[in-house]
């Protein structure tokens, strides 16, 4: 009897303790609002970046948008997807001024970035990688190596308008003709066509491309830069660390080392 | 009819080639199980061929030095290499004008997608601050090493026809200065050498219709139905280069020998055989020799000469090369002017130089030399050549064989008959 007693006593103050974390002690500011706001609003880069990101009809799929269902789960709240940003710039002004909660879009750590984001421990690394014109690289050899013409180099090259690549080109190549575009498209039409000499971009677009456009294998070259890197991680608000705890907690668990590999694989299933 | 009339007819051999086209279009993964009957005939080919070259070179010089008029031979073999080299850049040159076709978008499509299909991984990897291993750039020196023999047994086991035919001039030319009676035997044992090699080489030959088959079929089918029909273009340019050499030394022959065409291609048309089957032109030096011996040309000059013009003297290269550039040219967009052409036409013989000693993929790749010259990039569409190489290296061979052939003949004086110069 008394035993039964102290058994009901300790379920008792169990369940007692358990509730306290929802009703006596207040939420870290970042978490309530989300609570608040009963949904997790992820800001997305408006044009597909499979296997990161891509719409099928209404619905969307890709390793971007379970990292943000997983991170939303935690949260017991849905994700809602901001897709209106037009470009990976826009993506992290929309988490900078509050208007997303979180980035999870294949928005890779810079030096710019980091000063007004914070970001999370990587999900997937890569390194950076340039397609160059063929014709081009032989005519401008001048007796180099193509290593030194590509450490010196000096002709136009593009990349994504206030990409990470418009940080990492201006800083690696400080000789060249920076000419940013909107569409990647273009970047990879004029480099083939030989309008500009050299495009820049992670090594997984850069493989890519070998799927997507067979034909330009003729006309350029693929060249990675093996002492280069480029971090794809999730970023907050300065003050979003809650957030960002639960972020690193589900890459940690789920989502951690993801390769150039991994994401061809990844690519390739879809397609 | 006998069997051994039936299998040296040349309508068994032709049959035997259509035959061969036939199976490695529609039955490729078939006609691929007999490639080691290919590979076999070509090593036995080979097998008789270095002492046979060894006997006959020394043989040759041996008996140049006795007779009067050796210094008038050198002179007309140094012009005859020469003039044919000139010859063979100009007719690449010419088809490549002739036949030229344009590159359209769609063809550069279908031929991105082939290296990309063919060229799967092969990216490069570099660093932008670490230290980037440093390969050694080869050097003058060893490009004049390559002709430099250092151990005459080595060469003989690795076969560098190059070092044997130079290592046997001098062998040669010392075997024919000494007064000893030890060098009438020692000729008398390598003229023997070389009597013993021909009746091989003749008993080969029956086996040559069945040779024919598995060689051409297996190297069809390796190639593949597909890559043929997009580098179309590039085939025809180098049939037509091919076809001039091989017709401009038929004409040459004949003219010289006053035999007539149809005598001197029934006479040639067996080392043509041999050429375009096994890509060898080593293994067409003997051929090469009883052809023109029969058409009347002299036979210590043409036992000289041709283990020297087959080695050194890459005619076939050189057309190759000329048309490739202009290929590649083609490919990405450059206009080649006069200028640009005059820059091929002498690159070609550069590079035909230059790949003396070389076979299959590193001759082929040395295309970059001309390519070089004019600042454009070979490395891409490598992977479309060595892709149809053994189509090309049939014509190669027999473009470098019987235009060797035309040399020799320039060089060989007629007997039996009068001597034109």
């Amino acid at each position: 009897m008394k035993k039964l007693l102290l058994l009901l006593t300790l379920l008792v103050s169990v369940t007692v303790f358990a509730q306290v974390p929802d009703s006596k002690v207040p939420l870290p500011t970042d978490i309530a609002a989300i609570k608040k706001a009963g949904k997790l609003v992820v800001a997305m880069n408006g044009p597909d970046s499979p296997p990161f990101f891509s719409s099928q009809g209404d619905e969307l799929h890709g390793l971007d948008v379970e990292i943000a269902k997983s991170i939303a789960k935690q949260l017991g709240v849905p994700a809602e997807f901001r897709r209106d940003a037009k470009n990976f710039a826009e993506v992290a002004e929309q988490v900078r001024d509050g208007r997303a909660d979180i980035a999870v879009s294949k928005l890779s750590i810079t030096g710019p970035r980091l000063q007004v984001l914070r970001f999370s421990n990587p999900y997937v690394i890569l390194r950076q990688s340039l397609i160059v014109n063929r014709l081009w690289l032989s005519q401008n050899t001048k007796g180099r190596e193509s290593y030194e013409v590509i450490r010196d180099f000096d002709g136009k090259i593009s990349f994504i308008r206030n990409s990470s690549y418009d940080t990492y080109a201006r800083i690696n190549f400080p000789k060249a003709i920076f000419l940013p575009e909107d569409s990647w498209d273009t970047v990879i039409n004029n480099v083939m066509s030989g309008k500009i000499d050299a495009a820049y971009r992670d090594e997984f677009e850069i493989k890519k491309i070998s799927f997507e456009r067979p034909d330009a294998a003729l006309s350029t070259k693929t060249i990675t830069i093996s002492d280069s890197v480029d971090h794809i991680a999730v970023a907050v608000r300065p003050n979003g660390l809650q957030l960002l705890g639960i972020a690193n907690f589900v890459i940690a668990s789920q989502y951690n080392n993801i390769d150039v590999k991994k994401l061809m694989n990844r690519y390739k299933e879809n397609k | 009819m006998n069997l051994k009339k039936f299998l040296s007819s040349p309508w068994t051999i032709l049959g035997s080639i259509l035959l061969a086209v036939a199976g490695g279009v529609y039955l490729p993964q078939e006609v691929m199980t007999l490639e080691p009957i290919g590979g076999i005939y070509i090593s036995l080919l080979k097998v008789v061929v270095l002492p046979f070259l060894f006997a006959t070179i020394l043989v040759g010089v041996v008996g140049l030095l006795q007779k009067e008029g050796s210094r008038s031979m050198i002179k007309r073999i140094v012009i005859g290499f020469l003039a044919s080299m000139f010859i063979a850049a100009v007719v690449g040159v010419g088809s490549t004008v002739l036949t030229g076709s344009e590159m359209t978008p769609e063809k550069k499509i279908q031929l991105g997608a082939l290296v990309n299909n063919k060229d799967q991984g092969a990216e490069m990897i570099i660093t932008l601050k670490e230290p980037m291993p440093v390969a050694p750039k080869p050097s003058a020196g060893a490009m004049i090493q390559k002709f430099i023999p250092e151990n005459i047994f080595q060469s003989l086991d690795a076969g560098e026809s190059l070092k044997i035919v130079i290592f046997c001039l001098i062998f040669g030319i010392a075997l024919g200065n000494i007064k000893s009676v030890g060098q009438e035997v020692l000729i008398d044992i390598f003229k023997s050498v070389q009597q013993a090699s021909i009746s091989i080489f003749k008993f080969l030959n029956y086996f040559l219709p069945i040779a024919l088959f598995a060689m051409i079929s297996t190297q069809v089918a390796k190639v593949g139905v597909g890559i043929f029909g997009t580098m179309v273009d590039f085939i025809i340019q180098q049939t037509v280069g091919g076809f001039l050499i091989v017709a401009i030394a038929i004409v040459y022959i004949a003219w010289k020998s006053r035999k007539g065409i149809a005598t001197t291609i029934k006479g040639i048309q067996e080392t043509f055989m041999i050429a375009v089957s096994s890509r060898s032109s080593l293994a067409c030096i003997p051929y090469s020799q009883d052809a023109l011996v029969k058409l009347g040309y002299n036979k210590d000059a043409v036992e000289l000469t041709t283990p020297l013009s087959f080695t050194v003297n890459r005619i076939g290269s050189i057309v190759y090369y000329a048309i490739a550039t202009a290929f590649i040219a083609g490919i990405y967009d450059l206009h080649l002017g006069v200028a640009g052409l005059v820059v091929v036409l002498f690159g070609s013989i550069l590079a035909g130089l230059a790949s003396a000693g070389t076979t299959g993929i590193l001759t082929v790749a040395t295309v970059a030399v001309v390519c070089d010259l004019l600042r454009l990039p070979s490395e891409a569409v490598l992977v479309l050549f060595i892709a149809v190489d053994p189509l090309m290296d049939m014509i190669r061979t027999a473009s470098h064989v019987i235009g060797n052939m035309g040399v020799t003949a320039f060089v060989a004086e007629v007997e039996n008959g009068k001597v034109l110069s």
